[in-house]
């Protein structure tokens, strides 16, 4: 299991070379020069000067990438233009916003989505099932700008019980927290668990439809263990699956989520970079959003690892 | 041998499948009994309602199936029973095997897990008794060094090891009756002899009647006490094993007899039925087996044949029954 995490982290490193290749050739994929771009029209020649000055944009190609990695392994991101500090600094006091409703909604996705699957598949062609299919496809078919401004009209507009925005950190207050969070959690997660939902529904049900399930009824065991235990543990492995994915859709997703109720999280930063051309800003939140998101990819390949001996076995030999 | 007892008693036993879209016939009026500690075969071709039978006895055919007719298990009709009485005689007084070894286990349980659960499901014991319980049985039904296989996954066994395992865990809580449904068609050919005379020496150890569901005459001639011949949904033949090899009264059981390759006989050709079980949906008037018959006369269309007594516990669901036996005796 340890040499299986180190061999996925290693695997990592190639990739996060080349995003941060990336990020670094951003400056040089702009159409005409990043100076012209970051000071805006009516910048002068002495200003555009000024700016590759700083920037570095005067010097040769060499030195420049040597100087990125430089700083990059020294954990220096560079100084945001926007706010005039540290990238990293900027990136580490709002990631846990955004890491926070990221996690709330996927518990609203896993919530959601296994049981309505399951329900689902166990009530397979019955009203249940239609229902469930129904709102599994409405909620993969609503775009989630438009879910979270519904939710605000209906939620705090009309019923009023929860502000139309805004942020309360959860050590504050963590009532305030919930009222501030609960509703782009659901935005965010609806989707998701209309996917998991429909992905647990034809897991379960193929699931079900296997000799092993039949062998567990016969040996006279409860419905509850048979479908809790027996068929539960088979349908994880694709669910786990899916929810690396899940968690990377949520994490993009933030940034319009966190837009319209503004959040002051890693996505609203991410969003006010671009629109303000902060190329250090936009850089280093690619940089960490990618390493984030190997990271939780990683840990979903190992938790796959653990609940399939199978996979197991093989890695052993 | 047997007492004369039956331990399972099977009375116009029919099973529709999709009721509600048509009526699918897949067992029409079979009835037949299971007397304690014996072995029962039931023998026919594939689709011919044996695996449905048994799936019936168990209570595990799919929602969708309408079945009619009395399965009495120590005198008490099964069919009539709540789920969760079901689930009482399930494993506990009946068990079963089933066709598929590589993949009647769970993949992501260990052996070990699959026989405590079923053992603490059935039994109050510790996980430590069941544990050892679950070694016993795997030592009983021959698997070398049972303690340390407790722990593997199925996928690190063999098929014939796999098959084992299922009838460790189909003996857990010593059932009255056994249901082993072509046990052996999945595995090699030696591997099948082994299987046989496990379940043969574990019958006379426990006196647990099994009924033994297989397409091959020549294990039926192995290790059957009686014989119950199904054709298209219905019972064509019932004897005793030395009757049926003797003198068979259908001509659907000389013809299953034929098909089993003997070493001694070269020839270039295995003999075969010719033609294919009728379609349940569509099925002839007469006799169903009339189309396939070599001896089939005009009477044979006309109407489904009923079972006739011959001799004792012998009887046959042919109008040329009679006949046949004389063929035979002479």
């Amino acid at each position: 299991m340890i040499g299986y995490t180190v061999s996925r982290l290693l695997q990592a490193i190639p990739i996060l070379f080349l995003v941060s290749l990336f990020a670094f050739g951003m400056i040089y994929l702009i159409p005409g020069d990043a100076a012209t771009v970051i000071g805006g029209p009516e910048a002068s020649a002495a200003d555009l000067e000024e700016i590759r000055q700083n920037m570095g944009l005067n010097e040769p190609f060499y030195l420049q990438i040597t100087s990125f990695y430089t700083n990059l392994f020294q954990g220096d991101l560079g100084k945001s233009l926007m706010l005039g500090t540290p990238v990293l600094d900027a990136i580490i006091d709002r990631t846990p916003i955004t890491l926070g409703i990221s996690i709330y909604s996927l518990s609203i996705t896993i919530i959601f989505g296994l049981v309505t699957g399951i329900i689902a598949a166990l009530n397979h062609n019955k009203l249940l099932d239609q229902i469930a299919t129904l709102f599994a496809l409405i909620g993969i078919s609503l775009p989630n700008f438009w879910l979270a401004l519904i939710l605000i009209v209906l939620f705090s507009v009309h019923l009023g019980w929860f502000p139309t925005g805004g942020y309360v950190a959860f050590s504050e207050s963590p009532i305030g927290w919930l009222k501030t969070t609960t509703m782009p959690a659901v935005a965010l997660a609806l989707l998701q668990a209309g996917l998991l939902t429909r992905i647990t529904r034809s897991t379960m049900l193929e699931v079900l439809s296997q000799d092993y399930i039949r062998t567990a009824r016969a040996k006279g065991l409860s419905e509850w263990v048979v479908v809790g235990q027996h068929a539960l543990a088979n349908v994880m492995m694709p669910v786990v699956t899916v929810l690396g994915l899940i968690l990377s859709v949520l994490l993009s997703g933030s940034i319009v989520i966190e837009v319209i109720y503004n959040i002051p999280g890693l996505g609203s930063l991410m969003g006010n970079a671009i629109l303000s051309r902060d190329f250090p800003l936009v850089q280093g939140g690619l940089i960490s959003i990618a390493a984030s998101l190997l990271f939780l990819n990683i840990v979903v390949d190992v938790l796959y690892f653990w609940l399939d001996p199978r996979i197991r076995i093989k890695s052993r030999d | 041998m047997s007492s004369d007892t039956p331990i399972l008693s099977i009375r116009d036993l029919t099973v529709d499948f999709a009721p509600k879209s048509g009526r699918l016939p897949a067992v029409s009026n079979v009835s037949f009994d299971v007397t304690a500690g014996e072995m029962m075969c039931v023998v026919g071709e594939s689709g011919s309602g044996k695996s449905v039978t048994a799936l019936a006895i168990m209570g595990l055919l799919a929602a969708d199936t309408a079945i009619s007719g009395n399965i009495l298990f120590e005198g008490r009709d099964i069919t009539r029973l709540s789920r969760r009485e079901w689930q009482k005689i399930r494993g506990r007084q009946i068990g079963m095997i089933f066709q598929e070894p590589m993949t009647s286990l769970n993949p992501v349980f260990t052996i070990g897990r699959q026989l405590v659960e079923t053992i603490r499901h059935h039994e109050r014991v510790s996980v430590r008794a069941a544990r050892d319980r679950a070694v016993e049985l795997l030592d009983m039904v021959g698997i070398p060094s049972p303690r340390s296989r407790l722990d593997d996954y199925p996928h690190q066994m063999s098929g014939g090891m796999r098959q084992r395992v299922m009838i460790a865990i189909a003996l857990i809580c010593s059932p009255r009756l056994l249901i082993a449904d072509e046990p052996t068609t999945a595995l090699d050919v030696t591997i099948q002899g082994q299987l046989l005379d496990l379940l043969n020496d574990l019958r006379s150890e426990t006196g647990t009647a099994i009924m033994l569901i297989t397409h091959n005459m020549g294990v039926v001639a192995e290790v059957a006490d009686r014989v119950t011949v199904m054709y298209s949904g219905c019972v064509a033949e019932q004897a005793e094993v030395m009757q049926i090899f003797d003198h068979p009264a259908h001509p659907y059981t000389s013809g299953l007899m034929n098909c089993t390759p003997k070493l001694t006989v070269t020839s270039a050709q295995l003999n075969t039925i010719p033609g294919s079980m009728p379609n349940p949906a569509a099925a002839p008037p007469g006799c169903l087996f009339a189309p396939r018959c070599e001896l089939a006369i005009d009477a044979c269309s006309e109407g489904r044949p009923a079972q006739v007594n011959l001799t004792g516990n012998h009887s046959s669901a042919c109008i040329r029954a009679e006949m046949l036996l004389g063929e035979s005796a002479e």
